[in-house]
């Protein structure tokens, strides 16, 4: 505090505190009160920061010094460990230890902003890279909270090596135990890409994540960009690099908290299993109800539905936690829980671009799918689906790479699975959609699916090619005829509606993949709960939780 | 629930055989309404040992919104008690009858005894309640006889009349009016009823031709045949209004359904061009467009000055008993916001408070009250009042006027259980007695033993009750709908929420679940109540629970800074003072000036001023220990100008002085901003996100300061500034020192520096000066007064906007200002508003936004013509707030301000602010 003389801030009336007696004291005893402080300050030089100046400047920008936003995740004391690592015995910038959050050991670090602006060096590197490496070894999980400015300039290639051993660090138990990256503050270059290594990354307002800041977007490309235009919270709810995003600190420290609580601690066990006090065999006529609502409307079964609907009527007291819900919500990926057992969903979403999945959609359930994978979380997918995106900028975009990506990581799930086709599986979403043969343990159709090799339009002309060139040939023999070009067309347009209709009612229906054993049984609407719970109930039963093995494949 | 002393409530349990005589436990109610009082009636249920109940449920409460499932179903104990329903009323009177047998078949079905519609709508629709009657079921609530004595609104008027209570003056006849205008005598009735086989009408010679007409009315609205357009409604109601402006000339009208309630179905007109309008949008929000709907409204005189005051009645047929009264004058909108007890008892404590003018108003207060009561129970008992009920009264200085009856449980029944409790006393044995201290558990009693329960006495419980309204809107109290909750501190000491279960975490995990405000029904999210021995005593708690309440979420508006700065105001100001049902909008446009001067007030700015002024080097030093100290607080008080608003007028006189030509400290500035860090709930607290608390460098230097003043105080007994100036400023005074020079010398600094750049806090109680929010009070009348520009209606409206600033958009186009359900037009049969290649004038209506059953009309901001509607034939769908309706071509293209020049008027504004001394 200020030592100033003609202004201060101490209270010079306070009772000065009686020092310890030293007269008579034995000389040793000196020796040991010396070691016993310089014990004390050894223990306290860490949690002093940079000083109380460069805590009321991280303050003054409405952010929690590191110590404060270890206090929001537990109330319990902290476990820090190597605090006095680093040539100031200050820790080097960077705090770790291990948090008991709610009953649960997770391991914890994050940069100090009060010293060195949170910058890497050697050294926190080496300490960060120990951090990770135990969080594995004992198999707990891991929440960074990055504060960082990147590398420690003065360290030079020291700080470059920092970032090295932290990056490999974690990319070595990425599959091991899951992560959570918390992003405060302004984080470029290597700590923008160190917490994207990690399973899930939530952005707070007011917080910058880039390859490099405004200033030098600037100067080496002449784009006049603010830091929350280039990488707030905004670009990359959008894009992906965020799963979540938050208004503020202590949201996005509770938002941590809650999806820890689907997680599990590590790659060889599952997540918590809860009791549930929401009945597993209840009857969901909400089901019937949204359904009834949806193609009993005047768009029929082309009425868009939004799927989370569905998920909030199965789910144990209808409560899912959806990730990346700021992108690509074709495609809902999301936790819940149906009797008790944690489980992923992963769910085509018709009330957005139709359900159809683009790159954005593949991508997206590609990582969702290939956490669950590794993670030993049971997957539910619900479809309702007409397929791939096709056209010029999805092909331009790659859909093939990334559709095929989406493809891949279905074939290789491990964990039990099961899709319920909720209306449209047609063509290739269908067969490479957890389908029975791509490994989906249960495969559920409601009464009214559509499950075919096309959708009505192309399905159609292709089925009932001679019908429609019967069609089209009585047309052009109407028109000779004489007959009003009006009325040939009412007519020839008619004859089209019914061969489609014929083909909706004859073949998009469940009929051929249940006979095909494709589809296990039809699931009423109302008992998607009671179904699913007790299928996976069983699966869960059954299953034993373990690493992923087995070969490498060439592509992720 | 809220806590009880009483015996065992579950009275199959009592020992008494008389106590046992009126036991509720083969109960099993079916409960048709949602809101707040649903949770209440199954916890209540609970307490009192019903058999069973049940609950319906809607589709806009399971499949229409995301993260909406009914909260109530988390701990809900009967699963297989949950009836669907697609609405839990209908459009239009066909789909309301099929929603009456639809609810009457499920409670047959399932064996239930009686059915509690709490404050819905079907609360009071005596059709409803009839049909109940009829299928052998009990009506927890006042019977269909009551409803159509008491409570239809043109009925009621006419047996208050007979009663002797003034009634206000206006006309409760608009349909029949209207059908004779187009048929006007026997032979034109019957020719109609002929016309369109109402078979039922037939000429009655007892009767007056009106009531004819009415008769033939009724028997039209049963076969859903319409005799009267709404047409020819408007053009009558043109003509009774002209009749009563040439009788009061410049006053205004209020439309109101005769079965509006809580604000909706009702509108207040000033001018003949907007009585059409008004007269459609009364009978869509009442949702009688339909053919064949009874769509007979009221048209009265709107007393423009009066308070707004109800008394409690409860009756089993034979007695009626008043329960005293509450002042719901606070609201805005024609929605209540603030609900406080109005009691003989309370009134008799607050007079012995008072002196002066206030002891008379207070005494004739008690007196209008006495009066109010006593007519209360009469047309109580003139009506069979067998439930209970509200008698609304209309209150200008000590005259009241009857308003209407409404026949059902209020949303503010809480207020009066906090004021009283009832006793029944066995008739047979004096020493027997039982206590209800909850008016649903009164109804229940009622509905099963209604006729054996003697006359109760009302039982004081606390001198002064309070309820608060927590809504979904924005800052200037519009709906705003969408917001999720994603967490809400538990219940403080003393508080009495309501919350509809939101609050219930998820029994499973024990976490809290994230709740999605979609505005499917009205804004209400919670009643927050508490209770005290004085008035002052109950704002003080109230304001403490508000201060202590964290309520937290995603794209999140509600009005809970608008009640705490409101509650502050009135601890400030005068917790007696007696605002009237205009207070609210005058009080929120002073808000709206306060926000428009805090837009251009840059605290950061201002610090480094005072920083760049510094003289000494340590001067520097020490303000730059400050910053955070001084700018958090500050900012987060500017952020939210419903706080602001309660500091001013609750620290107004109290910590500055701002009655002289310049604003000054009365007491020491480091208590100012004490004050200020408890005011805005950031004081050092264990266990709170550090985030939420005081920082701990800027705790320090505050204690240390606190501690340093405390002490200067017992030595010498030096407390305000001007004490502490001349004890500090002067020679060393050894009653500090103790002759010590040094500590002396080490005092003068330390109190230098203490003192440094607090006259920063200055620029708060500036802001109201300037902005004349300052000039709000209440005289010793206990009358709010406000400076003219705050009850301007034009400049009103302008202030408030700055509370809720529009959404940006181009200058080519028309977003909406609300998310809700977007309309063209104001009734399906009605061409659209306005359309492509159609020329609009500034405030003239657009379309319509339905938020939370309100229809929004929402008007040009400018001049223009429309060049696109991008929501085409799309009636019915949701927008979200900023979605694009129109493409246009403005008039004039707006005067774009640039960054500069709001930078520079900031600068201006702020460093003006910093010098007014």
């Amino acid at each position: 505090m200020s030592t100033a003389t003609e202004y201060s801030l101490e209270n010079p009336l306070a009772p000065t505190p009686v020092d310890p007696p030293t007269e008579g004291a034995h000389p040793s005893a000196a020796t040991y009160e010396e070691a016993l402080e310089f014990g004390r300050e050894m223990n306290e030089r860490p949690t002093r920061g940079g000083g109380v100046g460069r805590v009321r400047v991280q303050h003054a920008k409405q952010r929690m010094t590191v110590f404060e936003r270890i206090r929001v995740l537990s109330d319990r004391e902290p476990n820090l460990l190597w605090q006095n690592w680093g040539p100031a015995l200050d820790g080097a910038a960077l705090v770790t230890g291990i948090l008991d959050i709610g009953g649960r050991d997770v391991a914890v670090y994050g940069h100090d902003f009060t010293l060195r602006a949170g910058s890497m060096d050697a050294t926190n590197g080496a300490k960060l890279a120990r951090l990770i490496y135990m969080a594995a070894e004992r198999g707990i999980p891991l929440i960074g909270m990055n504060d960082s400015a990147g590398a420690f300039v003065p360290a030079g290639v020291g700080g470059l090596d920092g970032y090295s051993e932290a990056f490999t660090a974690l990319r070595k138990i990425s599959g091991v135990v899951p992560s959570i990256s918390l992003m405060f503050g302004y984080n470029a270059g290597g700590g923008a890409y160190l917490p994207r290594q990690g399973s899930f990354m939530i952005q707070s307002e007011e917080t910058f994540i880039g390859l490099t800041g405004p200033g030098v977007v600037k100067s080496a490309l002449g784009e006049d960009v603010t830091a929350d235009d280039l990488g707030g919270p905004g670009v990359h709810g959008a894009n992906g690099v965020c799963d979540l995003t938050t208004n503020d600190e202590l949201a996005s420290l509770r938002t941590a908290i809650r999806l820890l609580s689907y997680l599990p601690d590590n790659n060889h066990s599952l997540s918590l299993y809860t009791e549930t006090s929401d009945p597993v065999d209840r009857y969901t006529e909400e089901e019937d109800i949204l359904f009834r609502r949806t193609f009993d409307s005047p768009a029929g079964l082309n009425a868009p539905l939004e799927i989370t609907l569905l998920m909030q009527n199965i789910c144990d007291h209808g409560e899912y936690f959806e990730l990346q819900p700021g992108r690509a919500r074709n495609m809902i990926t999301a936790f819940g829980r149906i009797g008790g057992w944690v489980v992923g969903f992963v769910a085509n979403n018709s009330a957005v671009a139709s359900g159809q999945i683009d790159v954005d959609a593949a991508r997206k359930a590609t990582r969702f799918i290939r956490f669950c994978n590794l993670y030993n979380v049971p997957l539910i997918f619900l479809e309702d689906t007409t397929g791939f995106l096709p056209g010029t900028e999805q092909e331009s975009r790659g859909i093939i790479l990334e559709g095929r990506r989406l493809l891949d990581a279905i074939i290789d799930v491990r964990v039990p699975s099961m899709t319920l086709i909720i209306r449209n599986a047609f063509g290739g979403a269908y067969a490479a959609y957890n389908s029975h043969f791509v490994g989906a343990d249960r495969v559920f159709a409601m009464p009214h699916a559509r499950i075919a090799v096309m959708g009505s339009g192309g399905g159609s002309e292709f089925v009932f090619k001679q019908e429609l060139r019967d069609i089209d040939r009585a047309y052009q023999q109407a028109i000779q005829d004489g007959q009003s070009l009006e009325e040939a067309a009412r007519l020839r347009d008619a004859g089209v509606a019914g061969v489609r209709a014929r083909y909706e009612h004859e073949l998009l229906n469940p009929k051929e993949a249940l006979s095909l054993g494709s589809v296990s049984s039809i699931v009423m609407p109302g008992t998607s709960r009671r179904v699913l719970a007790k299928n996976l109930a069983f699966l869960m039963r059954t299953y034993q939780p373990s690493a992923m093995s087995g070969p490498q494949r060439e592509s992720e | 629930m809220r806590g009880t002393d009483l015996q065992s409530r579950r009275f199959h349990e009592a020992s008494s055989t008389w106590l046992r005589s009126f036991a509720l436990d083969d109960l099993k109610v079916l409960v048709v309404c949602r809101g707040p009082v649903r949770q209440e009636a199954f916890d209540l249920f609970d307490a009192i040992g019903v058999a069973e109940y049940g609950m319906l449920l809607s589709e806009k409460d399971s499949v229409v919104f995301p993260r909406c499932l009914a909260p109530e179903l988390r701990s809900f104990r009967f699963p297989n008690n949950v009836h669907r329903v697609q609405d839990y009323m209908g459009v239009g009177q066909q789909e309301k009858l099929q929603r009456i047998r639809e609810i009457v078949g499920i409670a047959r079905d399932h064996g239930y005894t009686h059915v509690f519609a709490g404050y819905g709508f079907m609360a009071e629709d005596a059709e409803f309640v009839e049909a109940i009657e009829q299928s052998g079921l009990g009506f927890m609530g006042p019977s269909s006889a009551v409803i159509r004595r008491a409570g239809a609104k043109d009925e009621a008027k006419k047996t208050a009349r007979g009663l002797g209570n003034a009634v206000i003056p206006g006309i409760d006849d608009v349909s029949p009016r209207a059908l004779l205008r187009a048929a006007g005598d026997r032979r034109a009735l019957e020719a109609l009823a002929s016309e369109h086989a109402l078979s039922q009408f037939a000429w009655d010679d007892d009767l007056s031709l009106e009531e004819n007409a009415e008769a033939l009315l009724q028997a039209g609205y049963a076969k859903t045949v319409e005799l009267v357009t709404i047409d020819q409604l408007q053009r009558e109601a043109e003509a009774i209004c002209e009749e009563i402006w040439r009788d009061y000339p410049g006053s205004r009208v209020r439309f109101k359904h005769i079965g509006s309630g809580g604000g909706k179905g009702q509108r207040v007109i000033g001018d003949r061009d907007a009585v059409a309008a008004g007269v459609m949008e009364v009978l869509a929000e009442s949702k009688v467009v339909e053919r064949g709907s009874n769509r007979n409204f009221l048209i009265e005189l709107n007393l423009e000055r009066t308070r707004h005051n109800e008394i409690q009645l409860i009756g089993n047929g034979e007695w009626c008993l008043s329960l005293g009264g509450r002042d719901c004058s606070v609201q805005m909108h024609e929605q209540k916001l603030v609900e406080v007890s109005l009691t003989q008892e309370l009134l008799d404590v607050e007079i012995e408070l008072s002196e002066g003018k206030a002891l008379e108003i207070l005494r004739g207060d008690k007196q209008t009250l006495e009066r109010m009561e006593t007519q209360g129970e009469r047309f109580g008992e003139a009506t069979g009042l067998d439930s209970v009920s509200t008698f609304e009264c209309i209150v200008e200085g000590f005259n009241h006027f009857f308003m209407e009856m409404n026949t059902r449980i209020q949303v503010e029944h809480g207020v009066t259980e906090l004021a009283y409790r009832l006793r029944f006393t066995n008739p047979d044995d004096p020493s027997e007695c039982f206590y209800v201290d909850e008016l649903i558990e009164a109804m229940a009693l009622l509905a099963r033993h209604g006729p054996r329960l003697p006359k109760p006495e009302r039982v004081v419980r606390a001198v002064s009750g309070l309820e608060i309204r927590i809504n979904a809107t924005n800052q200037a109290l519009q709906p705003h709908a969408g917001g999720v909750i994603r967490g809400w501190s538990p219940p403080a000491d003393g508080e009495i929420r309501f919350d509809q279960g939101i609050g219930h975490r998820n029994p499973d995990t024990g976490v809290f679940i994230w709740y999605n405000l979609a505005g499917a029904y009205d804004s209400n999210i919670a009643l927050l109540l508490a209770d005290g021995a004085t008035r002052k005593e109950n704002y003080e708690r109230m304001a403490e629970i508000l201060r202590r309440t964290e309520l937290r979420g995603d794209d999140l508006e509600t009005n809970l800074w608008v009640h705490y700065g409101l509650i502050q105001w009135f601890l400030g100001k005068g917790v007696m003072a007696e605002p009237t049902t205009l207070f609210m909008s005058s009080y929120l446009a002073g808000v709206g000036a306060l926000q428009q001067r805090v837009t251009d007030t840059d605290v950061g700015l201002a610090l480094r001023e005072l920083l760049a002024g510094a003289e000494h080097p340590d001067q520097q030093q020490v303000l730059m220990a400050k910053q955070t100290l001084l700018q958090r607080p500050i900012e987060r008080l500017l952020e939210h100008p419903h706080g602001l608003a309660g500091f001013l007028g609750r620290y107004d006189g109290e910590l500055w002085d701002a009655t002289g030509e310049a604003v000054r400290f009365v007491v020491n500035p480091v208590r100012f901003l004490e004050a200020l860090y408890h005011f805005l709930d950031l004081e050092e607290r264990d266990g709170a996100p550090p985030s939420e608390q005081i920082w701990d460098h800027d705790a320090g230097i505050l204690s240390n300061a606190r501690a340093f003043y405390d002490e200067i105080a017992a030595r010498t007994g030096a407390t305000s500034l001007d004490e502490l100036e001349k004890l500090l400023g002067g020679r060393e005074d050894s009653r500090l020192s103790g002759g010590d020079s040094e500590l002396w010398r080490r005092s003068v600094a330390a109190h230098r520096g203490f003192q440094t750049g607090l006259e920063i806090l200055l620029i708060i109680p500036r802001l109201g000066v300037i902005s004349d929010f300052l000039s709000i009070g209440v005289n010793e009348e206990l009358q709010p007064v406000f400076p003219a520009k705050f009850t301007d209606a034009a400049n009103a409206a302008d202030c408030i906007r700055a509370l809720s600033p529009p959404p940006t958009a181009a200058s080519d186009e028309i977003v909406t200002p609300m998310g809700g359900s977007f309309y063209a037009r104001e009734a399906p049969d009605l061409p659209s508003l306005i359309a492509p290649g159609d020329h609009f004038e500034a405030g003239q209506p657009l379309f319509i936004v339905e938020v939370m059953k309100m229809f929004n009309k929402v008007v040009a901001p400018f001049a223009g013509t429309i060049v696109e509607s991008l929501m085409e034939g799309r009636d019915g769908s949701v927008v979200k707030k900023g979605d694009v309706i129109f493409r246009i071509e403005p008039d004039e293209q707006p005067e774009v301000i640039s960054e500069e020049e709001i930078a520079a008027q900031r600068e201006r504004f702020t460093l003006e602010l910093l010098a007014a001394r």
